[in-house]
């Protein structure tokens, strides 16, 4: 066995990703291009996050790996692995016990802190995609603010469905001047990026683009005054093991009786609150 | 303690991966990197291709690591090409200088230098060959020293002083340019950007497209330069002026010494296409005038198909016409590549409930709106 | 290049303090002693050089604004990186202990300074300006991403930066951004979006 290079990525690499971050974070909202390198992982399952991480972890650092909410998801364990393989930093489940979180699909429900930074996985970097297929026009969109493509897109969603159509991933507008894909978060994460005292970094391995939202930035999902963003609704459910509402939740199936019931999606918060109070048994 | 979370991800990673291994060792055989060589070159040839990591060596341990999966082979070279140091780069390699396999030309009957057919599958009928299943290592061993003493014996024979005495032959564009019927190249003396280096954004330059066909995934070459051939954008199929197949020799320099000194580093396989297109040209004056073109393409290792499509999409995209996919440079490059399009597409494998969750919460939403409608 | 250990994670802990300043517009970090080397060939500070080795690579360009050779030299083959016009640069550094006539020409540097075009406003120049000091001199008052509601900084800079700097960044998200960095091995950034005004108060000691 040859020994491996401290977080993998060789340092004239770590230093092109740390440039674009630098430039992402100066310019928010922005799609700052980069080289994308080829990793271990496959193009798609989290390469620009694992990126952007592997530029910044130090041996200081505790990390925090989630997919779809869950520490304990094959995906996220994977990750991590890769990650503690090659730097042999701590890892933690605990949101605030860790300096870097990276994570596909959920932002955590503890809220997070000066400090800590959060870097989001990044499927499709390219907010006016669904309205334009040439990266090139939409990069003059952008160059130009000319948003009109997804303003169309919202309101004609409205006038065929009553609202606006989009699941997860609803655009949002940052600093007043760029949209930008929040990543497939749901739009239940989408206020949690306004204003956050954390700096969270995207990063889109495949389309190579890395984005920043610095601390303390403006970020308002798009919406009109007379349709307003709507998150998704959980009317009278809750979590069947601690009873939390204002929670995003999974939509389970009870194997015995085949009813459907709803649990807390962040694994880590969940457990947190059942152990708050000295519980005993497995989640 | 209290709650803990239910850890079963890593063991089930652990006995996934443990279970593979199992599977692939069930017949008890092993096949060795030597064997993949030897008996799947084409397979060997294509993964260092779109890898872009030329090595034999290794794309045979990657096959055998992938159970035999491109995709998957290519992958595994990918990643391991990303941790290599670039120490050098080698001088430009004028591929006139290729000690020539094959060399076929469809423009023309006679070439100087003559046509070789080489080794190709072309003329072979594809029927089974059924004495395979029984071949022994002495059958392979037999018949390669017959055919050996066969050449030798013919090459006595015949002594001719002749370009194939070192394999180099004239080129079947230079013959064309020589009568003005392709116009002569502008020597373009800019640095080559390198792909896995820089960002790609558009409009791109050429060396960049050159380099993302030349790894791209075989079968998406071959099927967008067959849309276009066929009917997107193109009215007249191409003329391959010249096909050739054999071993570049690469050069690096040093300055260690003190002096700038060029050292050779080895030969490798590629297959190289230089195919003419009927192209429409504005003159001076302005009228219009029917003249060649030329399409380029070079892969490693012996892979025509895709040599051949590389060509048909370069032209197509250096000359582009309105309406026609094969020439709008985004929709082939961002497209074509293995890594980029395997991952994407296996990407949707994973967890994805709680989008799936956010779209099911819009959809009873629309639906329950629209009820109250009715 | 340097890729030993101790430099791999030297500049690790270098960058993450640089780039908490960024998201942290106006807000000083301490580069601890530990990190910083002694470059005997350089005039620069020794965190300028230690910034310099954690940003700069082969596929950078630089222009210094001074005419040592030998600190030219150093930031070369520490870095790999070219020197370059100030118009074309990717880093632009500014000494702090340059002779008055080099004084005069530090504003006009930043004139120069590449600021993106709006296709590419990320292709622009990173200002690297030393000055006395980040924890007192002038206080402006600043507001922008980072800044929870606004913020008091005060630099001491022989030099009016912030007149040219606001003059860079008039069209967003056209601009530069800037690191300061002062003989304590302080760092402060200020991103381009940052909107900073001189306040008329007294030295803040």
């Amino acid at each position: 066995m040859h020994e491996r290079h401290f977080a993998f990525l060789d340092e004239s690499s770590k230093k092109e990703i740390r440039r674009a971050v630098l430039k992402a974070v100066a310019i928010p909202g922005y799609q700052v291009p980069f080289a994308s390198r080829e990793l271990p992982i496959a193009r798609g399952w989290g390469t620009g996050g694992l990126q952007i991480t592997l530029s910044l972890v130090g041996k200081d650092d505790i990390i925090k790996v989630i997919d779809q909410g869950s520490d304990e998801s094959v995906n996220a364990v994977s990750l991590r692995n890769l990650i503690q393989e090659t730097t042999d930093v701590a890892s933690t489940i605990h949101t605030t016990e860790a300096t870097l979180i990276q994570t596909r699909h959920r932002v955590p429900e503890q809220p997070l802190k000066e400090g800590q930074i959060l870097i989001l996985q990044v499927p499709l970097p390219e907010p006016l995609r669904n309205v334009e297929p040439s990266e090139y026009k939409t990069k003059k969109l952008h160059a130009e603010a000319d948003y009109s493509g997804a303003w169309l897109k919202l309101f004609e969603d409205i006038m065929c469905y009553g609202q606006a159509a989009t699941g997860a991933d609803h655009p949002v507008f940052v600093n007043d001047r760029y949209v930008m894909a929040p990543t497939p978060i749901p739009r239940f994460d989408n206020p949690k990026l306004d204003h956050n005292p954390a700096l969270m970094l995207f990063g889109a391995g495949r389309e190579k683009k890395i984005y920043a939202v610095p601390p303390y930035t403006k970020v308002v999902s798009l919406a009109f005054d007379d349709y307003p963003f709507q998150r998704e609704r959980f009317v009278g459910k809750k979590c069947r093991l601690t009873g939390l509402e204002n929670v995003y939740l999974d939509e389970l199936i009870d194997e015995a009786t085949g009813e459907v019931y709803y649990q807390t999606n962040d694994s880590s918060y969940l457990l947190e609150f059942l152990n708050r109070d000295e519980g005993a048994g497995t989640v | 303690m209290g709650y803990v979370a239910v850890q079963g991800g890593a063991e089930a990673i652990r006995e996934s991966i443990l279970l593979a291994r199992y599977e692939n060792c069930l017949d008890g055989t092993s096949i060795s990197l030597t064997e993949i060589k030897a008996n799947l070159k084409k397979m060997v040839d294509s993964v260092m291709s779109e890898s872009s990591l030329y090595s034999p060596d290794l794309a045979a341990l990657a096959l055998k690591q992938a159970q035999g999966d491109p995709f998957e082979a290519i992958f595994l070279l990918r990643a391991h090409r990303s941790t290599l140091p670039r120490l050098y780069f080698t001088t430009v390699t004028d591929t006139a200088e290729m000690r020539v396999e094959r060399r076929i030309s469809a423009s023309f009957k006679d070439i100087l230098g003559g046509q070789i057919l080489g080794a190709s599958p072309d003329y072979q009928h594809r029927l089974l060959n059924w004495d395979l299943i029984n071949e022994t290592e002495a059958d392979v061993i037999a018949f390669r020293d017959q055919y050996y003493a066969a050449i030798l014996n013919a090459m006595e024979k015949t002594a001719e002083a002749s370009f194939e005495e070192e394999g180099r032959f004239p080129k079947v564009v230079d013959s064309l340019r020589a009568q003005n019927l392709i116009p002569q190249p502008v020597l373009c003396d800019e640095e080559p950007r390198d792909i896995t280096m820089e960002p790609l954004v558009f409009p791109s330059a050429r060396s960049l497209r050159l380099q993302i066909l030349t790894r791209g995934m075989t079968g998406a070459v071959t099927a967008l330069g067959y849309a276009k051939i066929r009917g997107y954008g193109f009215n007249n199929h191409p003329t391959i002026g010249e096909l050739r197949v054999g071993y570049l020799p690469l050069y690096v320099t040093s300055e260690l010494s003190g002096v700038c000194e060029e050292y050779y580093i080895g030969e490798i396989e590629v297959t190289e296409v230089e195919a003419f297109m009927e192209e429409d040209r504005q003159e001076a004056d302005e009228k219009n005038q029917l003249g060649i073109g030329l399409g380029y393409g070079l892969c490693f290792g012996a892979n025509e198909i895709k040599a051949i499509a590389m060509s048909v999409l370069e032209h197509s995209m250096e000359n582009p016409t309105p309406g026609d996919p094969t020439s709008d440079e985004e929709f082939v490059l961002l497209h074509v590549d293995t890594v980029e399009a395997t991952g994407f597409v296996s990407h949707l494998k994973l967890p994805h409930y709680v989008t799936f969750q956010s779209k099911l919460d819009r959809i009873r939403d629309v639906q329950r709106g629209n009820n109250h409608h009715a | 290049m340097m890729d030993d250990k101790i430099t791999v994670h030297n500049t690790q802990k270098v960058f993450r303090l640089i780039l908490q300043s960024m998201a942290y517009a106006g807000r000083p970090v301490q580069i601890p002693d530990e990190v910083i080397s002694l470059y005997t060939n350089s005039l620069l500070f020794p965190a300028t050089m230690e910034v310099l080795k954690t940003l700069l690579d082969i596929n950078t360009g630089f222009y210094c604004g001074m005419d040592d050779m030998h600190t030219i030299q150093e930031i070369q083959i520490l870095t790999s990186a070219h020197r370059e016009i100030p118009e074309a640069a990717d880093f632009v550094i500014i000494p702090g202990d340059i002779p008055l006539d080099a004084m005069e020409n530090a504003p006009r540097i930043m004139e120069q300074a590449k600021i993106g075009t709006i296709y590419d406003p990320h292709a622009s120049a990173t200002i690297l300006i030393e000055c006395a000091s980040v924890s007192h001199g002038t206080v402006y008052r600043c507001e922008g991403p980072g800044i929870d509601n606004n913020i008091q900084i005060t630099i001491d800079c022989a030099w009016d930066w912030a007149a040219i700097r606001r003059l860079k960044n008039v069209e967003f998200p056209l601009g530069i951004d800037c690191i300061f960095i002062d003989s304590a091995a302080r760092v402060l950034s200020l991103p381009r979006t940052t909107r900073v005004t001189k306040q008329i108060l007294n030295e803040v000691a």
